[in-house]
C-alpha cells in the first residue's frame, strides 16, 4: 500500500498535473493551470447543450414515468465513451510510457504499478466525465427538483462510474498485449487506434446530432428510446450491467432503498477492481516485457534496397519526401497533422447526413451558387474554410519545433536554409491542398456547384493555403519550441499552431466580410481575393527568404 | 585541409568554451582531437561544420570559408555527430537515399559506394528496417555511411568509435588510413588514447577551450620524457592546465 501511494505521487508529478498546492505561488504552474481552464470554457457550450437536452427529455418522459431512461442511456453513453478513451489512455500509460523501463527493475509488484497507473488514468477519465456526466446529473437533479440525498448519491456515482469501463479497457489491453503481437509495432498500433478513435468521435457526433434533433420533439424521442432504434444503448447497458443500480440509487430519492442500491453498485465495482488486480498480477509484466523487442517485418532482398537507393532525385524533392515520411510515420504527427486534412470534410458532412432536412438547404445553395452574388458568397465561404483547415494541420507552424534537438542537422547539410525552409513549407502546402480537395469533392458530392466556380475556389484557396503555410513557418521560426521530450509537445502543446490558426481565422474573416461588405460579384471577388493573397504570399516568401533564413541560422540546436 | 584561425566561442558570457584556437589539419593526415569531458571538442567540431557560429576567428575547409560560402564548404566534408539519434523513423535505406540526394551523388556511384560501405560495416541486413530499431552502434554506422556516400575530401567525426564493435572499429580505422593515403584529411575526436596513438599522424590536445599541444607522436615524445605513454602525457598535460 505504501509503495502504491509513493508511486502514484511520483507518477502525478511526472504528468505535470496542475494539482499541487503551490499552484498559486509559482507563475509557471499557474500558466500550466490556465490551459485546463481555457478547455473548460471551450466545453461550456457543449455542457449546457447536454443539460438542455436532458431537461427537454425529462419534460417528455416524466409524464409516462420513463425518466429513468435518461439516466440509463446517459450512463451507458458515458461508460462507453470512457471505455473507448481508456483503451488509448491505458495503452499509453500502462504500456508505452517512458517510465516503464525505470519501474521494471524496481522491487514492485505488478499490481502496485498497475494500481498507481490506474489511479492516474482514472483522474484523466474524471476530466472526460466532467464534460459529459456532470451536466446530465445536474440537469436531471434540477428538473426533478431533487433533494440533498440525490446530489450526494450523484457524487458517489460520478466517482464510481468510470471505474468499470476503465477496468474493461485495461483488461482488454492486458489481454491483447499479453497474447498478441500487435503491441510490438507500437507506431502502427497507435495510428490504427488513433484513426479508430476519430471515427468513433465522428460516429458519436452523428449520434448526438440525431439525438438532439429528436429531443426537440418529445414524441420522437420517446419513440426512439422505446423502439429498437436504441439497440446500441441496450447492448451497452448490458455490458455495463451495474449501471442500472446506479440509476435506481438516484431514482429512489430519499428512501432507504437508494442507499442499498448504491451499496450494491459500490460492491460490484470493488469486486471488479479486485478481479483486475488479480489478472494484472498474471498478465501485466509479461505483456510489458515483450514490447521493447523491436520486430522487423519481411525482408526485401538487399540488392533491391541498393537499387531503390540508387535512384537519384532532386534534393528539394527528396527533402519534401523526408518531411512527409516523418509526418506520416510518427503517430502523434500523423494524427494531428495528416489525418486532420482528411477528416475535416467528414466533420462538415456529418450534420448534413444526420439531418435529411438540411439537404434541401443544400439544393438551394446549389441554385444560389449559379447567381453572381451567390457565387461570390460560396467562393468566400469556401475560401475561408480552406484557409482555416489549412491552418489546423499545423504542419508548417510546427515544422521547426518538430526538429527538436535534431535541428542541428539542418545546419550541416549542404542545402541552403532558404531551400530547406521551402521544402518544409511545400510539405505543408501539399497536405493542406489535399484537405481542400477533399472538401471540394465532398461539396460536389452533396450539392452541385458550377465547374467554373470550383476552379475559382481551388485557385483562390491555393493562395490562401500558401498564405497560412508561410505565416505558420514564420511564426515557428520566430518562437520555436525545440526542447521537448515527447513529440506530443512539439505539435499539440505548440502555441504557434494556435497562433497561426488565429491569424488564419482573422484573415479569413476579414476577406469574407470584405466580399460581403462591398457586395462584390463573383468574378471581382475572385480577382480581388486571389490577387491580394498572391501579393501577400510574395511578400511573406520574401520575408521567409530574408528574415526566416537569418532566424534559422541564429537558432542554436 | 581544415584551417582554424583564432577561433573563440562562449555559450555563457565570460566563459569561453573554445578560446582563441588555431589549428591546421593538412590533407593526407589523420588528426586526433583529445581532451577531457567538456574541453570544447564538440564545440570546435560544430563550428567547423557550420552548426555553431564562432564569436570570432575564421574557419576554412579546403580554402572555402564556412561562413562566406557555406554550401560549398559543407559539400567538402562528411560529418558524423556525437549522438546518432536522428531520422529515427526513416528506414536505413531511405536515410542513405536522402543523404545521397542532398549531396547530389550520381546514381551509379551511390549504388557502388553504399554497397561497399554497408558490406564493410556489416549493415546489409538492417538496411530495410527503421533506424529506430537499430542499436546505438548500428545508428552510428548508418550515419557514418550516410556521411561518406559522397566521398567527401574531409572527414569530421565526433567520437566515431564509441559503440562500434571491434570489427566495425577496425573497418573504420582501415578506411581512415585508405582515405588519407589518397591525399584527403580526417579529423576526429576520441577518448581512446590507444587509438589516437596508433592511428593518428598528429594529435591535438585541448583543455578548457585552449589548445595544449598539437604535433606528431614524435613531437610529443621529444617534448616529454622518452617512452612515456600517451596516457601519462595526457594526464599530466590536462592536470596542470
Ligand atoms: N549547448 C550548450 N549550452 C551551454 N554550454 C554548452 C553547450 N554545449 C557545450 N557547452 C559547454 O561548453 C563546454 C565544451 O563542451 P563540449 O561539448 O565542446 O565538450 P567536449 O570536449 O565535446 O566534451 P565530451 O568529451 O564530454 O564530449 C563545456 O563546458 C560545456 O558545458
Ligand atoms: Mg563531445
Amino acid at each position: 500500500m505504501r509503495n502504491y501511494w509513493v508511486l502514484t505521487k511520483v507518477l502525478l508529478k511526472n504528468l505535470n498535473f496542475p494539482l499541487s498546492k503551490d499552484i498559486l505561488k509559482d507563475k509557471k504552474q499557474l500558466r500550466k493551470a490556465i490551459l485546463p481552464l481555457v478547455l473548460i470554457l471551450a466545453f461550456m457550450p457543449m455542457m449546457f447543450g447536454i443539460g438542455a437536452i436532458v431537461r427537454i427529455a425529462y419534460q417528455g418522459l416524466h409524464p409516462i414515468g420513463q425518466e429513468g431512461l435518461i439516466l440509463g442511456s446517459g450512463f451507458s453513453v458515458v461508460s462507453t465513451a470512457v471505455f473507448f478513451f481508456s483503451i488509448f489512455y491505458v495503452m499509453g500509460v500502462f504500456y508505452y510510457s517512458k517510465d516503464i523501463e525505470n519501474l521494471l527493475p524496481l522491487p514492485l509488484k505488478p499490481s502496485e504499478i498497475l494500481a498507481a497507473k490506474f489511479t492516474v488514468t482514472l483522474l484523466y477519465e474524471y476530466a472526460t466525465e466532467a464534460v459529459f456526466l456532470l451536466p446530465i446529473l445536474i440537469s436531471f437533479g434540477i428538473s426533478s427538483s431533487a433533494g440533498m440525498l440525490y446530489y450526494l448519491a450523484g457524487g458517489a456515482v460520478f466517482l464510481l462510474l468510470p471505474v468499470t469501463p476503465l477496468i474493461y479497457g485495461s483488461i482488454l489491453n492486458m489481454i491483447v498485449m499479453r497474447f498478441t503481437n500487435i503491441g510490438r509495432n507500437r507506431d502502427r498500433f497507435r495510428i490504427v487506434g488513433g484513426i479508430g478513435a476519430m471515427f468513433l468521435a465522428l460516429g458519436t457526433n452523428f449520434y448526438i446530432q440525431r439525438f438532439s434533433n429528436a429531443a426537440m420533439t418529445p414524441d420522437k424521442l420517446q419513440a426512439m428510446l422505446l423502439s429498437g432504434d436504441n439497440s446500441m444503448v441496450s447492448l451497452m447497458s448490458g455490458i455495463f450491467f451495474s449501471n442500472r443500480f446506479a440509476v435506481q440509487a438516484l431514482l429512489a430519492g430519499s428512501t432507504a432503498s437508494g442507499l442499498v442500491y448504491l451499496l450494491i453498485y459500490a460492491v460490484i465495482t470493488v469486486l471488479l477492481v479486485l478481479l483486475f488486480m488479480l489478472m494484472g498480477e498474471a498478465l501485466y509484466f509479461k505483456g510489458v516485457i515483450g514490447i521493447s523487442q523491436a520486430s522487423s517485418g519481411k525482408k526485401k532482398p538487399v540488392q533491391r534496397l541498393y537499387e531503390a537507393a540508387a535512384v537519384r532525385k532532386p534534393a528539394l524533392f527528396s527533402y519534401v519526401l523526408k518531411e512527409l515520411r516523418l509526418l506520416f510515420r510518427t503517430p502523434v504527427y500523423f494524427l494531428n497533422c495528416i489525418v486532420m486534412n482528411f477528416l475535416w470534410p467528414a466533420f462538415l458532412l456529418v450534420p448534413f447526413l444526420a439531418q435529411p432536412e438540411l439537404q434541401d438547404t443544400l439544393t438551394g445553395l446549389g441554385k444560389m451558387a449559379q447567381s453572381e452574388s451567390g457565387g461570390a458568397l460560396v467562393l468566400a465561404v469556401a475560401f475561408a474554410v480552406s484557409l482555416f483547415v489549412s491552418s489546423t494541420n499545423g504542419i508548417t507552424a510546427s515544422a521547426i519545433s518538430r526538429e527538436g534537438s535534431n535541428l542541428y542537422v539542418c545546419k550541416y547539410l549542404p542545402m541552403s536554409y532558404g531551400r530547406q525552409l521551402m521544402a518544409k513549407t511545400i510539405s505543408g502546402i501539399l497536405m493542406s491542398l489535399v484537405g481542400t480537395l477533399m472538401l471540394l469533392i465532398s461539396a460536389v458530392w452533396i450539392t452541385d456547384l458550377p465547374p467554373a466556380l470550383l476552379v475559382m475556389i481551388l485557385l483562390a484557396s491555393l493562395t490562401g493555403i500558401i498564405f497560412s503555410s508561410l505565416t505558420g513557418i514564420l511564426l515557428d521560426l520566430r518562437f520555436p519550441k525545440l526542447i521537448w521530450d515527447s513529440e506530443q509537445k512539439a505539435v499539440k502543446q505548440n502555441l504557434n499552431v494556435v497562433l497561426n490558426m488565429l491569424v488564419s481565422i482573422g484573415s479569413a474573416a476579414a476577406s469574407v466580410s470584405g466580399i460581403l461588405y462591398f457586395r462584390l460579384p463573383l468574378s471581382a471577388a475572385f480577382a480581388v481575393v486571389t490577387g491580394a493573397y498572391l501579393l501577400m504570399d510574395l511578400f511573406l516568401y520574401y520575408l521567409l527568404m530574408k528574415k526566416g533564413t537569418r532566424l534559422l541560422s541564429r537558432l542554436q540546436g | 585541409m581544415i584551417e582554424l584561425v583564432n577561433v573563440s566561442k562562449s555559450y555563457k558570457v565570460g566563459v569561453k568554451a573554445v578560446d582563441n584556437l588555431s589549428l591546421a589539419i593538412p590533407s593526407g593526415e589523420i588528426v586526433g582531437f583529445l581532451g577531457p569531458n567538456g574541453a570544447g571538442k564538440t564545440t570546435t567540431i560544430k563550428m567547423i561544420t557550420g552548426i555553431l557560429n564562432p564569436d570570432s576567428g575564421s574557419i576554412t575547409i579546403n580554402g572555402t570559408d564556412i561562413r562566406q560560402e557555406p554550401l560549398r564548404a559543407k559539400q567538402q566534408f562528411g560529418y558524423v555527430p556525437d549522438s546518432p539519434d536522428m531520422f529515427l523513423r526513416l528506414k536505413g535505406v531511405e536515410y542513405l537515399s536522402f543523404m545521397a540526394d542532398i549531396y547530389g551523388v550520381p546514381g551509379y556511384i551511390r549504388k557502388e559506394r553504399s554497397r561497399e560501405l554497408c558490406r564493410r560495416f556489416e549493415m546489409e541486413g538492417a538496411l530495410g528496417d527503421a533506424i529506430q530499431s537499430y542499436s546505438h552502434g548500428m545508428r552510428q554506422k548508418i550515419v557514418l555511411i550516410g556521411a561518406l556516400l559522397h566521398d567527401p575530401k574531409v572527414w569530421i567525426l565526433d567520437e566515431p568509435m564509441t559503440g562500434l564493435d571491434p570489427r566495425s572499429a577496425f573497418a573504420l580505422k582501415e578506411m581512415m588510413r585508405e582515405h588519407v593515403q589518397s591525399g584527403k584529411a580526417v579529423f576526429f575526436s576520441t577518448h581512446v588514447l590507444e587509438v589516437a596513438e596508433k592511428l593518428c599522424d598528429k594529435v591535438a590536445i585541448i583543455n578548457k577551450g585552449r589548445l595544449q599541444f598539437y604535433g606528431t607522436m614524435q613531437d610529443i615524445r621529444a617534448h616529454f620524457a622518452e617512452n612515456e605513454s600517451l596516457e601519462n602525457i595526457f594526464l599530466e598535460m590536462t592536470e596542470h592546465a
